[in-house]
């Protein structure tokens, strides 16, 4: 332990190392569960990136809720997405109107209809609900982890694993002297902080394709960069992948020798 | 102009028909009762408790039950400038978020109350810093899972455990000073002493009491619940004192409401239960760390 | 009158000025009752005509508390909220935008009121006999014109007192709209009061008690059984504190009863006077 917090940073960017002690290509510590609530719904999952933590529950497919959302060639697939009011640094209560929410679901909606072998199942609803319980960067990519396990727990067919990650630039800070292609120097999966600071991105591949089904980005940043960005998070997707098969693989093993299968 | 009709999940109907809820009924009724599920009458259903989960709290806790409720509370507090003329008790505010409801649901709403009475003064008494300062302390409580049965006790449980495992941050500067708190965690200090419970001084816990006829049964199931003569949520603390005691809306199977002779068996037999769920939650938090 | 303001509600056009009243004279702190004195109920039913059942509760002064009941039904349920074999009881409190002291009140029902509203269903709905109106729906909507102080999370006795009131009122109201009942429901509130913890019937909030513990009961004197049980407060349970409060809780809501039973016979005999 460095007592002194400006030495650390110092020592940190000397050794080329970012401001919770990882390399640019490591991933935070990553943990999942399935079946965390085997009574309560048909499938169940918990994601856990670093410090940011979702709680994924999927209920079908069951009968519509409402006439309107029943779609008479496929399955309409529902997201709902709570932040917790403890979730943050300071406590704030985020209603499900808020516009932020509201996009991330339409967003999660539209991958997850897409990857969901939604025309096995007519008229009938998939319903997804996400909970943050904490965040500390890259929640959208957390949330769509949870999902996809929490489908796979429910035994939707999809038709493979949709993984997200995010990715970041650190080369904002650096100054234009040498060319961007250079400096590009992309940071994968980005805690709060560096959320804070750096331009980042999130993107989600459809398995072992590489075939990116989401991509988002709200920050300004130079095209060249944006290259070594999306680069380094479908790499990481592809990692991410392996991680979620190992998990899915275990507990899949661990339910037939409980003698469900 | 007629009240919207607004069947929330613990509220909603059981599906059982006239017969087989009379049925319930008649069999809950005998001497020695028999309960569906053949539990004893004081015996609660298995639970499985975490705590600390939430790196972003002051202090956190998770419950699930076998019938699928699952309940997170996550605690947090903020330093706030003490305004005379204000009641302690507004120093605790609690907020319950059911999965799948809407912010003003009934339940939701009967669940804050009821959690806020039940920790009352004693714990806003905690929350002193100095003269010019206090806490404020945010109990979030998040229902995950549309609750199968009633979950009162479920949430009180939650609480309990939650507030048992609150740090803050230790205060540095004087008291009469603006606050100054210590940034390293390790040295923060908890809301409840370990020797909090040798004391007596923990949150109460919120029991669920169905009586059937002369028979009482806690933790009861939403079919038992809906076939019961009355339902009461009865918080003890740890001395055996009665803190709180609220009647929920039971069964139609038979109309009149209880003798007081029931409802005395009731908060009598709430003593004992009461003790031996303090002392199972000891366990756990001892077993926690 | 084109151009006449459809946002707002327009006073009537014959324009008066507003009366001016003198200063009250009398001191507004009568002497304090004794520790087991009740005050004076004002309860009148049939008072909204449109209601199949109504009532009316005023307390004596000091005491503010002024309540309306009003019953609707037995009525079909819509279509949407299925089949039910008994008759659903639903019961909304609500507090006039005037009705306290200080800070004027919302429209929009808060928790409190909703809390208060799902007690006074409790209360309310085993004393109906629902089983003979299947598939029915009573509303029951009280409305509390003026309480005693200001309301909030805190002032204990006031909404203790503006939901007793409410209880009682609401039964007279039933009973006024002919619904058939196994019993009227009156409530009484009792309070151990001060470090002795000594037993006081019907405190109200003016009477500047320190509250240790309180408890309030609906009661059905006719049948000695309890629908509605609340207490907030320590209170012993070896020592007998609990019982004792209990127990004289529902001595208050018996004395109640007796103003209860007035008032809805009063209706009775009046409708058999038009009869006869």
């Amino acid at each position: 332990m460095i007592a002194n917090p400006v030495l650390a940073i110092s020592l940190l960017t000397l050794l080329c190392l970012r401001i919770d002690g990882r390399r640019w290509n490591e991933l935070r510590r990553f943990h999942a569960q399935l079946s965390t609530q085997p009574a309560a719904a048909d499938g169940s999952s918990m994601v856990e990136h670093g410090n940011t933590k979702v709680v994924c529950t999927v209920v079908g497919p069951a009968e519509v809720s409402q006439r309107s959302k029943m779609l008479h060639d496929r399955a309409s697939v529902t997201v709902e997405v709570t932040f917790a009011a403890f979730s943050g640094t300071d406590r704030k209560r985020r209603l499900k109107s808020d516009k932020r929410v509201q996009e991330m679901r339409t967003m999660l909606q539209r991958t997850f209809s897409q990857a969901i072998m939604t025309h096995l199942h007519p008229r009938s609803e998939i319903t997804i609900s996400l909970h943050v319980l904490s965040q500390d960067g890259g929640v959208l990519a957390a949330c769509i982890n949870a999902t996809t396990l929490g489908l796979i727990d429910a035994g939707i067919p999809m038709s493979d694993y949709v993984v997200g990650m995010s990715a970041g630039s650190s080369s904002a800070t650096t100054s234009a002297a040498v060319s961007f292609e250079e400096a590009a120097d992309p940071l994968l999966d980005v805690n709060h902080i560096e959320e804070g600071e750096l331009p980042h991105l999130t993107v989600a591949t459809l398995g072992a394709t590489d075939n990116i089904t989401l991509l988002t980005m709200e920050s300004k940043v130079h095209l060249a960069m944006m290259e070594g960005m999306l680069a380094a998070a479908v790499d990481g997707c592809r990692k991410l992948r392996e991680m979620l098969d190992e998990v899915v693989r275990a507990h899949g093993t661990e339910v037939a020798r409980n003698g469900a299968l | 102009m007629a009240p919207v009709a607004n069947p929330s999940a613990a509220t909603a109907p059981t599906p059982l028909s006239p017969a087989e809820l009379s049925y319930l009924h008649s069999s809950l009724s005998l001497r020695p009762p028999i309960r569906p599920d053949s539990r004893k009458p004081a015996q609660f259903r298995p639970l499985t408790a975490e705590l600390d989960i939430l790196p972003s709290t002051h202090g956190s806790s998770r419950i699930v039950w076998p019938d699928g409720g699952e309940c997170i509370v996550g605690i947090k507090a903020e330093v706030e400038k003490a305004t005379p003329n204000k009641d302690i008790r507004s120093r605790v505010e609690v907020s319950v978020e059911v999965a799948g409801a809407r912010d003003d649901d009934p339940l939701a709403v009967f669940l804050a109350s009821s959690v806020g009475d039940t920790l009352g003064q004693k714990l806003a008494g905690r929350l002193e810093i100095g003269e010019r300062w206090h806490w404020k302390l945010y109990i979030d409580i998040l229902l995950l899972t549309p609750p199968v049965s009633h979950p009162a006790t479920l949430l009180s449980l939650a609480v309990h455990l939650g507030l048992r495992c609150t740090n803050l941050p230790r205060l540095v500067s004087a008291a009469d000073e603006d606050p100054l708190f210590d940034d390293d965690w390790d040295a923060a200090l908890p809301l409840y002493p370990s020797n909090a419970a040798e004391v007596g001084d923990v949150p109460a816990v919120t029991l669920l009491v169905a009586a059937v006829g002369e028979n009482i049964f806690f933790d009861p199931t939403r079919e038992e619940m809906a076939v019961a003569d009355c339902v009461l949520a009865v918080s003890v603390d740890w001395d055996g004192k009665i803190v709180g005691l609220r009647t929920l809306e039971s069964g139609t199977v038979s109309e009149g409401g209880v003798k007081r002779k029931v409802i005395k068996k009731v908060v009598e037999q709430c003593v004992p239960v009461g003790k031996e769920v303090f002392k199972s939650l000891e366990g756990i938090i001892k077993a926690g760390f | 009158m084109a151009m006449a303001d459809r946002r707002r509600i327009n006073g009537p056009t014959g324009a008066t000025v507003p009366p001016v009243f003198l200063e009250q004279t009398l001191a507004l702190t009568a002497p304090r009752r004794a520790p087991d004195e009740l005050r004076k109920i004002f309860l009148k039913t049939s008072l909204t005509p449109p209601a199949t059942g109504s009532a009316f509760l005023e307390l004596s002064a000091p005491s503010t508390l002024k309540l309306t009941a009003s019953v609707y039904g037995p009525r079909p349920l819509p279509p949407s909220a299925g089949f039910s074999p008994h008759a659903r009881l639903s019961a909304e409190l609500k507090f006039a935008p005037f009705s306290t002291a200080g800070n004027r009140r919302g429209y929009v029902r808060d928790a409190l009121e909703r809390d208060l509203s799902t007690q006074l269903q409790v209360a309310l709905a085993r004393s109906v006999k629902t089983a003979t109106y299947p598939k029915s729906g009573i509303d029951v909507f009280v409305t509390v014109l003026d309480c005693e102080g200001s309301i909030d999370d805190y002032n204990t006795l006031g909404i203790m007192q503006a939901l007793a009131g409410a209880i009682t009122c609401a039964s007279a109201a039933i009973a006024d709209a002919g619904i058939e009942c196994v019993d009227l429901v009156s409530a009484g509130i009792a309070a151990a009061v001060g470090e002795q913890g000594s037993l006081v019937m019907d405190p109200s909030p003016l009477d500047g008690y320190d509250v240790k513990a309180a408890a309030l009961v609906g009661y059905m004197a006719g049948r000695d059984e309890i629908t509605l049980l609340w207490t907030k407060g320590e209170l012993n349970i070896e020592g007998g504190d609990f019982e004792s409060v209990v127990d004289k809780a529902v001595e208050v809501a018996t004395q109640i009863r007796t103003v209860l039973n007035e008032a809805v016979k009063e209706r009775v005999l009046a409708v058999g006077g038009v009869n006869s």
